[in-house]
């Protein structure tokens, strides 16, 4: 069971208090009547479905009910960071050579 | 079942010696035979203590099979234990404890244990090889699922499934805390000595019903001057004198999740005669821990020959542990095979209680010297270089061939010995699966012969032999370090010292 | 290839077994080949044993980045069936279990193929209705399924509790009769020798780790830990991992990655004679041959390659075992373990072309890949070397996700997402 920090309440809590809500930072497009089926079917389901740093969405359904993002380890599971709806998506090459070089300390 | 046919069964227990409550006494029956135990007994000690050591049948053999172990670690003891009218499957004796009225069965066998038609397919092992089954059964094709597959079903499988709903109920509860210590051996102990003293809140288990693990059988140790079963029960009272300490004894950690989330099985009325109705057979503790302590100790490891396998055949320190907790005997003309030096403590401790050893056959060509001269003080024959080959008696041990290895590394013939009993023991390997399940990478080291763990990849820290820390200094000084150096206030712990 | 048979193993008996050939070659890679599967799972050992036996092209490898069959094919809880809703579904498991009636035969390696009947539990008046409409969509595609009352569904297996009073009480149940089971492993095995025997290199321990591609875009091999590899065509068939291998190509699929858990229980005598599923309360059960009752869970709901999952999706399933068949909480759990499922919008599978020239793609099976292994390799090595999809698979196309034409079998897959 993971142990997920909710940025609004401020608390490590229990996996079940949340949804998982896939890739994060997937805009929704202004104008969908714009684009063609090939670009909708991007938006719709193409994921990237990462073996490693990956941002996400949670939402504390049975907590604060609000969206979040995350990037955790999909290999490991460990959690980065967790950080509101609306802030920018870190640099996950970054973030990923960091924790590299502390495990090699 | 009258008080005054007290030790009329128990040919193997000794007249002294042993935790078991020798005041009181009990009768339970296995296979149908009543027989006498003590408070205190699991089922297999008590089995051992009655001169009983063929206990079941191999899978697919059917080989005649007795206690190897006095732990969970048991292959060959897996038994069919009453309660409420039906029975539960695959229960080790060595971990199912004796009380009055409590009814055992063997299983895999048909019609009776000593008597068993599968052991035909023992006869017929050459045609039986590993995987046998995917080299054949393929004609006629309509066999398989009419014919072939209803028998292999029927020949496998241990025990029989319980046919009744279970009339138990189970328990669930969540916990967190700062430490929790798996393991209550000495490393176990020290750490929960070590990290409660801050007030940091430590919940230690065990999977037997007695903590205290490996020093539970020590004889010859002691820690700040005490016997070391006595500074245990010293330890166990600071600790449940503490408001900030949970023990929890008979209750097995199975499952390492991520981030320290840890699932225990407590066992509650399993060894009770009257379990009171509103008691939960289990509780399932599912624990958030801060920092885990991994101190699951070490499995010793069995001499390699052909028919190793014979009931009679133990453990060195299984032998061990019957006589010292237990205060019975695994035989009465007892021969120890071994590889290392642990066990000849076994021999020492059995020639000290009166049994005869007839030999110490050590594979190493040149044995410890002061070994050979403890066991030259109490008269034990002992053969260097020398090796098991063979053993005979089908359904009890009754001889051992023994070879010498020659330089080259051949084996020639060095006479047979005729026993009842073979305690072996070939060294220890590390218990390193709550590590793995932590998703900790294990590392050979070359040195001890076994994989260790590697880095930590959760908060925990193995101590003690389940990291290959051995000697009883050293593991108590690795179980108090495990939990002193997480951040907490620096404390001048006690140092234990041990001898032997 | 020596020819498997009881007298084999009596003959063999007479050299105490010492000297049985090896079941597969570990040669060292080529420095290239006609085709190139990455995976060695059943699916993709199927893929090249039809490609090898249906196609005669045999200078083909197998890569694997661990063992062969050590994936999802060595994870899964074994069932074996063809209940699935829409026609082009029916015509791909369909397909699939015709090939498995008679797979140990074409192999000469016992699968252990057991017709014990899966049965599908409703619990619910929404359950009925979407198995009763399950069943006529079956029977329509000549798929078999019948629809069975609790009292019927406890006939077929006795330890069923059909009491009213539990909290998801047995309210009929869909059985497919010629559904069941087959050892995972052999599979894997069967296919792997038989493969071999034709020529088909299986390289394990050789991870891909880019997919070298010509200015024109066509792909012109892999690089690999164990060096490069040329292959004019190459077929991905790595399961929980495929995203990462076809994002090599520059390719993002519509897959999700999630844990998967399974259990097993001790050994004991037979007490459980066919394949029992849950939508309703997530559980799945059969009892192998060796006598352990298989169980499968949900999967958890993140993405995650970690093959492990949490403790409260098995205890949900459990809790919902021993509600079903109560005399079955006393017995223990030896073993739990989990893998790595590729999920799909709409739970069906994608097999067949991609936009990169020489690059075939199957993946998506989700939770329910190993019933269709025989199929899954009979089509894919089809759509290989024809380098066009097999009307079968057809449908199954990565293009689907544009067109809108989605195969939705997130009811008939059966396990929770």
């Amino acid at each position: 069971m993971l142990l997920i920090s909710c940025p609004y309440c401020g608390v490590e809590r229990p996996e079940t208090e949340f949804r998982y809500g896939g890739e994060a930072h997937i805009a929704r497009p202004a104008d969908p009547s714009q684009l063609n089926d090939e670009e909708w079917a991007q938006f719709l389901y193409m994921r990237t479905n990462t073996r490693g740093l990956y941002a996400e969405r949670w939402r504390h359904a049975h907590g604060c009910g609000r969206f979040f993002n995350a990037v955790r380890d999909t290999v490991s599971d460990k959690f980065v960071c967790t950080y509101k709806a609306g802030e920018p998506k870190p640099d996950l090459d970054a973030l990923a050579r960091a924790s590299q070089e502390k495990d090699a300390r | 079942m009258s008080a005054h046919s007290q030790k009329s069964t128990q040919s193997a227990r000794l007249a002294h010696g042993g935790r078991i409550d020798r005041s009181r006494t009990l009768q339970f029956s296995f296979d149908g035979k009543v027989m006498q135990a003590h408070p205190g007994d699991t089922l297999a000690s008590a089995l051992i203590a009655n001169g009983v050591h063929l206990v079941g049948r191999s899978f697919k053999y059917h080989r005649p099979r007795g206690i190897l172990t006095a732990g969970s670690e048991e292959p060959n003891a897996l038994v069919g234990v009453y309660r409420h009218g039906d029975q539960t499957p695959n229960l080790r004796a060595t971990q199912v404890e004796v009380y009055e009225g409590l009814m055992a069965i063997s299983q895999n066998r048909y019609p009776s244990l000593d008597f068993d038609v599968g052991a035909i397919n023992d006869v017929l092992s050459p045609l039986f090889p590993a995987g046998f089954y995917y080299k054949t059964f393929m004609w006629p094709k309509a066999f398989w699922d009419k014919v072939y597959e209803p028998v292999i079903r029927a020949a496998a499988g241990l025990g029989k499934p319980p046919k009744l709903a279970d009339p138990d109920h189970y328990a669930n509860l969540y916990a967190h805390c700062d430490v929790l210590v798996i393991g209550s051996g000495p490393a176990g102990l020290a750490a929960a000595l070590s990290a409660s003293e801050t007030g940091a809140r430590v919940i230690l288990c065990d999977e037997q019903a007695e903590m205290g693990g490996s020093l539970l059988s020590e004889t010859g140790s002691t820690i700040e001057g005490l016997p070391a079963a006595e500074w245990v029960a010293a330890t166990l009272a600071t600790l449940a004198a503490r408001d900030n300490v949970t023990l929890l004894p008979r209750t097995t950690a199975f499952g390492y999740f991520v981030q320290n989330f840890i699932a225990l099985a407590e066992r509650v009325t399993d060894h009770l005669a009257q379990p009171g109705a509103n008691l939960p057979r289990e509780r399932m503790w599912q624990v958030r821990a801060k920092e885990v302590v991994i101190a699951a100790g070490a499995h010793e490891r069995p001499m390699v020959f052909p028919e190793n396998d014979r009931p009679g055949i133990l453990l060195a320190s299984a032998g061990r542990t019957y006589l010292n907790r237990y205060g019975a005997t695994v035989g009465r003309r007892v021969l120890v095979t071994t590889a290392c030096d642990s066990a000849w403590a076994a021999a020492f401790d059995l020639a000290d209680a009166g049994v005869e050893v007839v030999a110490i056959a050590d594979m190493r060509a040149t044995p410890p010297e002061h070994l050979r001269e403890a066991a030259a003080r109490r008269g034990i024959r002992v053969e260097a270089a020398c090796v098991v080959t063979g053993t005979s008696g089908r359904l009890r041990v009754s001889k051992a061939m023994l070879g010498r290895l020659r330089n080259d590394g051949s084996v020639v013939s060095a006479g047979d010995v005729t026993c009842d009993a073979i305690l072996m023991s070939s060294g220890w390997t590390p218990s390193v699966s709550l590590y793995s399940q932590s998703r900790g990478k294990v590392v050979w080291n070359a040195e001890h012969e076994a994989f260790l763990p590697g880095a930590s990849v959760q908060r925990e820290r193995s101590a003690g032999s389940c990291r290959g820390v051995n000697g009883l200094a050293a593991v108590l000084e690795d179980g108090y370090a495990a939990a002193a150096n997480r951040q907490r206030r620096p404390q001048p712990v006690p140092r234990a010292r041990a001898d032997a | 290839m020596t020819r498997y048979s009881f007298l084999e193993v009596a003959k063999n008996a007479f050299s105490a077994h010492k000297n049985w050939g090896r079941q597969w070659r570990s040669p060292e890679p080529k420095p290239a080949y006609d085709v190139i599967i990455i995976g060695a799972g059943g699916h993709g050992l199927a893929t090249a044993y039809y490609l090898a036996k249906v196609h005669g092209i045999t200078n083909v490898a197998v890569l694997d980045k661990g063992w062969l069959g050590g994936g999802n094919t060595g994870r899964n809880t074994t069932i074996v069936r063809s209940n699935y809703l829409w026609e082009e579904s029916a015509r791909l498991y369909q397909h699939a279990l015709d090939l498995w009636d008679g797979l140990s035969q074409e192999l000469n390696y016992n699968v252990m193929y057991s017709q014990r009947g899966v049965m599908m539990l409703a619990h619910t008046v929404h359950d009925i209705q979407v198995f009763k409409r399950h069943i006529h969509a079956n029977r329509l595609a000549g798929v078999t399924n019948e629809w069975l009352s609790a009292e019927e569904a406890k006939e077929f297996c006795p330890p069923l509790n059909i009491d009213k009073n539990i909290r998801y009480p047995v309210m009929g149940a869909a059985l497919q009769r010629v559904g069941g089971t087959a050892r995972h492993d052999a599979v894997a095995w069967g296919y792997a020798r038989g493969a071999s025997a034709m020529g088909v290199d299986i390289i394990q321990n050789c991870a891909v780790t880019g997919i070298r591609r010509a200015p024109t875009g066509e792909v012109t091999g892999v690089e690999t830990t164990r060096g490069f590899i040329g292959a004019k065509k190459i077929g991905c068939v790595a399961a929980g991992n495929t995203s990462v291998v076809m994002a090599m190509a520059g390719l993002k699929l519509p897959l999700e990655s999630n844990p998967l858990q399974a259990l097993v229980s001790e050994p004991v005598k037979p007490a459980f004679p066919c394949v029992v599923m849950s939508n309703t309360i997530h559980a799945y059960i059969s009892q192998s041959d060796k006598g352990e009752l298989v169980i499968g869970a949900g999967t958890d709901q993140f993405v995650s390659y970690s093959q492990a999952g949490g403790l409260h999706i098995t205890t949900h399933t459990l809790d919902a075992i021993c509600e079903l068949f109560p005399m079955f909480r006393r017995m223990r759990m030896l073993r739990n373990w989990g893998g790595i499922v590729d999920n799909t919008p709409d739970r069906s599978p994608i097999i067949g072309l991609t936009p990169v020239p020489g690059l075939y793609l199957n993946c998506g099976w989700g939770t329910g890949g190993f019933k269709a292994t025989p199929g899954s390799g009979h089509v894919f090595a089809h759509t290989i070397a024809t380098g066009a999809p097999h009307p079968v698979n057809a449908p199954f196309s990565l293009d689907r996700f544009r067109t809108g034409r989605l195969i939705d079998e997130a009811a008939a897959a059966a396990v929770a997402h």
